[in-house]
């Protein structure tokens, strides 16, 4: 390798030096989420989240358990990484090479938002004129339909080009190179909500200036947003990946990040990398698909997964899971990895877990309820505030310290996300709203910015503007 | 050596020449080999006296073994480090010597550099040493001794060497020196000594003096001069620099028979392979995938798949009733622009001049250049002038050659090889890039001039990006009625080297990183290389053999006057003719006779266009090229579409070009248009006609098909952007299958 290294701070430009949170467990997005339509026809239909149904009780227990909270982390993370056998059946000549699962997790099989454009425009203009101008939603067939039209349908590229690309495929990175490299995907139940919210989405155009954190919600009881006729369902995840290029190219291995009790007490106190995360300098550790998960793409090019997000909204403030690739799996934060993760087999067992419930940490015990270097490092953050921090996603000054909820609380306040760190208590991770404008959903608007962020709220208002052009003009 | 260079106007010799008092050429072009030996034994003896004590260069010390070994001369090692003239002169007692001894300092791949000799200028990304390059910096440094020695003002003469010289706003260009741009950076300097170094000194001296009182003046005057730029390469020492003037000023001898060519004489259109290769990869391109994301185009209305509308209505948006980009035809200066029922709109004016071309961002929206008010290139925002906003042009603290990568996310300048992300730009607040924000970083890992680049296509978000530098013929716009395409000027030993820069992941810190030293393709006789946005297309321009004329009546027989190479010397010829030595390229100091000749026949003039293929082998990206077809068409670098089925070039008309019933002032202004050629159906079309005086520049596209191009007119001394739509509609009319 040749010097040149390339510095770039996509995020830090688009939001300001500043603003880390809007990459802080965000599921905004730098760079194109692409599934291409080749890749989701042979992936097949996205399958859903089978969420759990829990209750308010269940959520205070988590709130005043670390020990129950891990569990519930470790069970979603179990469940989105269930394999999913893909719709496309190979070449014969892929098994030339060795036998090789043709599987994905689940959660690879969830969509990007492009994709999420292209079934809006879909939807949209198969609702008709008439069904438009009413404002009609799609009935849950109508849904289907769509997702299987999603799954299917190859856009400007021929069967042949299709084939192509699963020749591609030879082993199993190659499955699940399928899935792509990018930064965000959203579960079906997500993306479904949003189709159905339309009405509503549209709605608040021109709101997202007006509120505030004294702005009430629809409704603090059944509907605490102000963008939605409701809540997300209890399936409804969004994901958000840090990728590394491991490959031919690029053979020096994946960073280490340190997440020992001494190291996290250092970061947040300040005293490590301004309280935030750097990859910079970090010791590097070569990962085979057996370490780390490992996509390789149509370009040959490959990719490990070191950093995951969660948020599921199994319960009413989401679910937090945090997951990230280490070289010492079975230390602090895989010390308590559960037999649910380890059936699953390599490369699962190299990462380690975090997750939160709520804002505020209500177990009085620092370590828990753990031994080990998991009670040493949940000790080391234990706070008035909860923790939860991925070295490998956040970025910037003081984004070490955060807790994912305490930014996403300012979701559709799209005024606020500037002044999360800075200017909010605890850098940002207390509850300071009445309520919540997106659900907690970045991915619906963020501020301008020169980025290619997803705005789920833009591409529903600017579809629909196109389409009430058409239906407005007078007939020919 | 690097050298940013253009064609200039070129002067009729109505004096004496510029070296008529010179002892030192006197000696050169009077007697031939017997005074050049005495010549060589006095600049040896005064080398040495004065600089024999320098501490030794063992690399130094190679060359000159080297050159002692070609010449067969046993002569002591008397010199060293910064005396290679001492060294080399000392034995150079034919012109054969003389020249090997300058391609060696100038790195002619037939006399190589020992083992572990830093490179100089035979290396890609810079310049093909070859007869038809060294006698272009020939002529140009002949016209620009002519300037010099001319009783033109100061403010003429200096103007001269601007890229515009009309415009004193442009900056300097090496193409308005030639060679001397290699010895710039001497100037009076303490290593040139008037003795050691007298055509050196000279050449100093007469730019001191022309910039004498303009110190600020002179110092950019030298620092846009700088040869080479890249700091890779080492700059000719002062003795170094004597002996290749030398061998310039004696006309070149023994180039020929040193370096042997097989050029290409004629062009042949191949469209075959061209064709089958747009068809099959039409939904594999930047234009597709673009397309496929939705990516915003600037003016366009926005992307509805169901109800696409067509591009050309882009840039349609009114203000007052206006048309914000007004449409060539509704203009008096532009009303003839637009040619063959395409639509021309004119986007912008520049409140700077430009310096060197200009490129554009996929989606249209950034339009950048050298030049600009402040940091040496400039960006214009588009969407400012949408939006009714105040102009906002971004200061670069860069030198010229911008390219945009497909995915619209980053840039990249020349002028110390930098890279930024493409959001640095559209910050609402950045009024200027120093190249050290965050965004940005140094790519001089992957460094050279005029550079395209590519980017992987596919379903990776963050693919590969290549940058290809290749053998260029400098081409910063002409702006008279003499201008003319810029000569091709590659040679056996051109090629194209290609960088690739690869994520280390799609978050923020872990960026890019440059893989390897480059990848080196031979491309004999091909150079001015651009890549298709799929890095899997390369456009070069053939340099072909200019035919010999015919020989007419004259004087045939007629002894040459000195460097009879660099124009009409010899005496009692008919004005007008062409001469040329009896044996081409032998000096006039042997004593060769001169033998008229017509006018030199037409060149031909077309473009290779080949596959490039790339795959990853032992951890570093190996290329391969294979021709994919030939396109015959007068013009300059030549940029491919988006959806690369098109090829765009700009052309200097010539007397030829024009047709009964244009005006007669294009005569005595110039013109240049901009030439489209489509690979499906094969046609070649003249998009644009330029008015008299008005020069299209640096055709490009970008994503959706709009071609953009520059427009400088002469008359007002103004700069445009401007936009065609005609590829468009070409896809329109003959959709690809």
């Amino acid at each position: 390798m040749n010097g040149g290294r390339l510095r770039w701070s996509l995020v830090v430009s688009a939001l300001g030096a500043s603003v880390a949170c809007a990459s802080t467990g965000s599921d905004d997005v730098v760079d194109h989420p692409e599934i291409r339509e080749l890749e989701r026809r042979a992936l097949g239909v996205a399958q859903p989240y089978p969420a759990a149904t829990l209750s308010a009780a269940d959520d205070a227990r988590y709130a005043r358990s670390k020990q129950a909270r891990r569990e519930l982390g470790w069970s979603v993370l179990a469940k989105a990484l269930a394999p999913v056998t893909i719709a496309a059946k190979l070449p014969a000549a892929a098994n030339k090479t060795g036998k090789f699962e043709k599987t994905i997790p689940l959660f690879r099989t969830w969509f990007g938002g492009d994709e999420f454009d292209r079934m809006f425009a879909k939807m949209y203009g198969d609702l008709g004129k008439e069904r438009r101008k009413a404002k009609s939603t799609p009935t849950l067939q109508e849904s289907e339909v769509l997702f299987g039209w999603n799954a299917s349908a190859l856009g400007p590229n021929s069967e042949e080009e299709y084939f192509a690309r699963l020749a591609l495929i030879t082993d199993k990175p190659g499955v699940d190179g399928l899935g792509g490299n990018a930064r965000v995907a959203y579960s079906p139940g997500y993306v479904k909500h949003l189709l159905t919210e339309y009405p509503a989405i549209q709605g608040c155009e021109g709101k997202l200036e007006t509120f505030s954190a004294d702005t009430p919600p629809i409704s603090e009881e059944t509907n605490f947003t102000n963008c939605f006729s409701s809540e997300f369902p209890a399936d409804a995840v969004a994901v958000k990946m840090s990728w590394r290029r491991n490959d031919a190219l690029v053979t020096a291995g994946l960073p280490v990040v340190d997440t020992t009790a001494a190291s996290l007490a250092k970061r947040l106190k300040g005293e490590l990398d301004g309280g935030g995360w750097s990859l910079k300098g970090l010791p590097m550790k070569a990962a085979g698909p057996d370490e780390a998960y490992t996509v390789k793409l149509s370009d040959a090019a490959g990719y490990s997964l070191v950093g995951l997000h969660l948020m599921t909204k199994e319960l009413r403030h989401w679910v937090w899971v945090t997951m990230w690739w280490s070289d010492t799996p079975n230390d602090d934060f895989g010390q308590d990895r559960p037999q649910a993760i380890a059936k699953l087999g390599p490369p699962w067992n190299h990462y380690k877990m975090n997750v939160i419930t709520d804002f505020e940490e209500k177990d009085p015990d620092p370590r828990g309820g753990f031994k080990g270097t998991l009670g040493d490092a949940l000790a080391a953050v234990h706070a008035k505030a909860t923790w939860a921090s991925n070295g490998f996603i956040e970025k910037g000054p003081h984004n070490a310290q955060t807790n994912c909820i305490g930014c996403h609380q300012h979701a559709g306040d799209v005024r606020a996300l500037d002044r999360v760190l800075t200017e909010f208590p605890s850098q940002g991770r207390e509850k300071i709203r009445r309520g919540f404008p997106s659900d907690y959903t970045w991915a619906f608007a963020t501020p301008a910015s020169p980025d290619q962020k997803d705005r789920l709220l833009d591409v529903i208002v600017s579809r629909i503007k196109t389409y009430d052009s058409d239906d407005e003009a007078p007939s020919h | 050596m690097a050298l940013k260079q253009k064609h200039g106007p070129r002067g009729r010799i109505d004096r004496a020449p510029w070296w008529s008092e010179d002892p030192v050429h006197e000696a050169f072009r009077s007697t031939g080999t017997a005074r050049m030996a005495n010549i060589s034994a006095l600049i040896r003896v005064a080398h040495c006296g004065t600089h024999g004590a320098q501490a030794p260069d063992i690399m130094r010390k190679l060359v000159f073994t080297s050159l002692v070994a070609l010449a067969g001369i046993t002569l002591g090692l008397a010199c060293t480090r910064g005396d290679p003239l001492g060294t080399a002169g000392a034995d150079i007692v034919t012109d054969d010597d003389l020249a090997r001894s300058a391609l060696t300092i100038l790195g002619a791949p037939q006399l190589p550099r020992p083992s572990g000799e830093a490179p100089s200028c035979a290396f890609t990304g810079c310049h093909s040493i070859n007869p038809i390059g060294l006698r272009q910096w020939q002529t140009q440094y002949k016209n620009a001794m002519d300037n010099l020695t001319s009783d033109r003002s100061k403010a003429d003469k200096i103007n001269y060497f601007r890229q515009n010289p009309q415009d004193p706003r442009t900056g300097f260009t090496p193409e308005r020196v030639g060679i001397l741009t290699a010895g710039a950076h001497l100037a009076l300097g303490a290593n040139v000594n008037p003795t050691r170094h007298p055509e050196t000194y000279k050449q100093g001296k007469l730019l001191a003096d022309l910039f004498a009182g303009q110190d600020a003046l002179y110092a950019e005057f030298r620092k846009e001069m700088l040869m080479p730029v890249l700091t890779d390469y080492p700059r000719l020492t002062a003795s170094e620099y004597e002996t290749v003037l030398t061998w310039f000023q004696k006309g070149l001898p023994r180039v020929d028979e040193i370096i042997r060519e097989e050029r290409p004489t004629v062009c042949v259109d191949k469209f075959d392979d061209l064709r089958a290769r747009t068809i099959a990869v039409k939904n594999q391109t930047w234009a597709a995938k673009n397309k496929s994301n939705r990516l915003a185009m600037l003016g366009c209305a926005a992307p509805n798949p169901d109800a696409p509308a067509s591009a050309t209505t882009c840039f349609g948006q009114q203000r007052d009733g206006k048309d914000i980009f007004p449409k060539a035809a509704d203009s008096t200066f532009a009303r003839g622009w637009a040619a063959d029922g395409s639509t021309i709109r004119v986007l912008r004016q520049f409140s700077n001049p430009n310096s060197f071309w200009v490129r554009s961002s996929a989606d249209g929206r950034f339009v950048a250049t050298g030049g600009g008010r402040g940091g040496g290139a400039q960006a214009m925002d588009l969407l400012a002038t949408l939006e009714g906003k105040p102009a906002r042009d971004i200061a670069l603290q860069a030198s010229y050659d911008p390219d945009f990568w497909p995915d619209n996310k980053a840039f990249m300048f020349q002028g110390g090889t930098k890279f930024c992300a493409q959001s640095v730009l559209a910050k609402p607040t950045t009024t200027s890039v120093s190249f050290t924000e965050p965004e940005c970083s140094s790519l001089s890992a992957a460094s050279g001039l005029y550079q395209t680049v590519g980017q992987v296509v596919g379903d990776n978000s963050i693919g590969d990006r290549f940058i290809l530098y290749s053998i260029w013929a400098g081409d910063s716009g002409q702006y008279t009625s003499q201008a003319r395409d810029t000569k091709p000027r590659a040679g056996a030993d051109s090629g194209i080297k290609i960088f690739t820069a690869i994520a280390q992941g799609n978050d923020v810190e872990e960026g890019y990183q440059v893989s390897g030293n480059g990848f080196d393709i031979n491309t004999p006789y091909r150079g001015d290389t651009m890549m298709g946005r799929s890095g899997k297309i390369l456009g070069s321009r053939w340099a072909y053999e200019a035919p010999e004329g015919p020989v007419v009546p004259g004087v045939a027989g007629a002894e040459c006057a000195p460097s009879c190479i660099w124009s009409a010397q010899c005496a009692n010829v008919t004005p007008g003719a062409s001469l040329v030595c009896t044996a081409r390229g032998e000096s006039c100091s042997t004593g060769n006779l001169c033998q008229p000749r017509g006018p030199v026949g037409p060149v031909a003039s077309g473009y290779a266009i080949e596959k490039l293929d790339y795959q990853v082998i032992d951890g570093k990206y190996r290329f391969t090229t294979s021709s994919l077809g030939n396109v015959c068409l007068k013009g300059n670098k030549a940029n491919f579409s988006f959806d690369e089925r098109f090829l765009a070039t700009h052309h200097y008309n010539e007397p030829s070009d024009y047709v009964a019933g244009d005006d007669p002032a294009y005569a005595q202004k110039g013109s240049s248009d901009v030439f489209v050629v489509d690979f499906i159906t094969g046609k070649k079309q003249k998009v644009t006609k330029m008015g008299p005086g008005q020069f299209a520049l640096y055709a490009h596209f970008r994503s959706d098909g709009w071609l953009m191009f520059l427009v400088v007119d002469q008359a007002t001394n103004t700069y445009h952007v401007a936009a065609s739509d005609w590829a468009i509609r070409q896809t329109e009319t003959a959709p690809t299958p």
